[in-house]
């Protein structure tokens, strides 16, 4: 079958000739509008077609940066950011050159930039340009806006991977008093926030505190969302989660058994986040005494995971977790051989 | 329904009209062929939830379920499988947090452009 993509390409290049600025505003804001509209395929052959009119302005032009930076979003959002950081760097440094004093401008591009490093996994590139990003979203759009709280949300988020829970918490709060402020307490906005907190306070012990924030989203999510949204799949795992870690495997079990069927309907029943809670509620329903079941569950997440071209500790995780049951059942010897393929796929990554 | 196209290249390319519509209508069509209403990934909206096109969930929900507040979720066509990272792969918001042991990723909506 021949790839979509090669046909646009065909397409695109059948209108070789002169660019003028009416092409590339015309390609640009047809290529933004199909991204937005989730049209990915369609907006890259666009936003491509305008990077090439826009090259022949000159390369310090800032249209250049527009378009640059928008096609970093789109190879984005296909799992290229390899290919969309060269884009988002030669986009600020256009901005950087051209308009130091657009702060809405900078601020685009340094979130854009920071973004490519944080999908790629590599907080710590990030978190120097969500700072002044940060600093420029507040110039632009003033301290008590959406993009603040975005930035503030984003800056939290990776100071969370690194490990500093006091700088995440405060971030959090602030972001979360200014989502209050600006789309009120009961908006579908404050629920990432309030979720990324209680994790935050999951990690840290702090379930007490987490507790109320993780009702508090899965109300919103149920709310704003509908009760069949993965969003609500998502707060009812976390809120189950956050009961099993505190070892009450009752108040556990309904949530994550009805997040794994939400998943399951929303997702399709080979989805990893499926693998994920089916793990959850294996191990659950092993403290409860569900014999039967866990060991159902953790069949389910190792056959996931298996045809999965994820991360082999996810794998090593759930093959623990079978090993577990099988051992409690006493096929000690079925246990065994688990374990130690958990421990063959742990040693390449460690 | 093919998606419409951008008046330089209908200018610059009457000749690939025809083959640029049909082209799309496949892709949508071929995405419509999955059993999940939703796919996980980034996209206009940041890292979350969207919509797969004409999925049969997509276009009739239960009836015991509210119709949502919000706007209706955010559809997403991409051209290529979701990547390893939001897929269960090690890295980036979409991964699991090895550090701090905790199994339920982050929420990022905000991971999108501000523009």
């Amino acid at each position: 079958m021949i790839r979509p993509r090669f046909l646009w390409a065909a397409a695109l290049m059948l209108g070789a000739g002169a660019a003028t600025a009416a092409d590339w505003k015309a390609d640009q804001d047809a290529g933004w509008k199909a991204y937005k509209e989730g049209r990915i395929e369609e907006a890259e052959a666009l936003l491509k077609s305008a990077e090439k009119a826009a090259r022949e302005f000159g390369a310090a032009d800032p249209r250049l940066a527009v378009t640059l930076d928008h096609l970093a979003w789109v190879y984005c959002a296909e799992g290229r950011c390899d290919e969309a950081e060269p884009l988002a760097r030669e986009a600020l440094a256009i901005r950087e050159k051209a308009l130091p004093g657009d702060a809405a401008a900078m601020a685009d591009s340094l979130n854009t930039l920071a973004a490519v490093y944080d999908e790629a996994g590599k907080p710590a590139l990030a978190k120097p340009l969500y700072v002044r990003c940060l600093a420029a979203a507040e110039k632009a759009d003033g301290a008590e806006s959406a993009g603040v709280a975005a930035a503030l949300d984003n800056l939290a988020a990776v100071d969370h991977a690194l490990g500093d829970a006091a700088e995440a918490e405060s971030l959090y709060k602030r972001a979360l008093a200014v989502r209050e402020k600006v789309a009120g307490a009961d908006s579908a906005d404050l629920s990432a926030t309030l979720h990324n907190l209680g994790l935050l306070y999951i990690d840290q012990k702090k379930y007490a505190d987490a507790e109320p924030l993780l009702k508090r989203a899965l109300a919103i999510n149920e709310k704003a969302r509908g009760a069949d949204h993965p969003e609500v799949a998502a707060a009812l795992e976390t809120l189950g989660w956050l009961y099993a870690v505190q070892g009450k495997p009752a108040e556990a079990e309904p949530l994550l058994k009805k997040a794994l069927a939400l998943y399951e309907a929303d997702l399709g029943a080979e989805h990893a986040h499926v693998a994920r809670a089916a793990g959850e509620l294996g191990r659950v329903c092993l403290e409860r005494g569900h014999q039967d079941e866990a060991e159902s569950c953790c069949k389910q997440a190792v056959a996931i995971l298996e045809k999965s071209a994820g991360d082999p500790r996810e794998l090593a995780e759930a093959l623990d977790d079978y090993a577990a049951v099988l051992r409690k059942a006493g096929r000690e010897a079925d246990a065994a051989k688990l374990e130690a393929r958990a421990a063959g796929l742990r040693k390449p990554a460690e | 329904m093919p998606p419409p196209l951008s008046a330089s290249i209908v200018r610059r390319s009457m000749t690939g009209v025809a083959a640029l519509s049909a082209t799309v209508a496949v892709a949508v069509a071929a995405q419509a062929v999955a059993t999940s209403p939703y796919v996980y990934g980034y996209g206009p909206q940041g890292l979350g939830y969207y919509l797969v096109p004409t999925a049969p969930a997509a276009v009739a929900a239960p009836a015991a379920v509210a119709a949502p507040a919000a706007p209706a979720a955010p559809r997403l066509t991409v051209p290529s499988q979701p990547s390893r990272a939001t897929s269960g792969g090690s890295v980036g918001p979409g991964a699991r947090n090895w550090a701090t042991g905790n199994r339920v990723p982050s929420h990022r909506p905000w991971l999108r452009s501000r523009s």
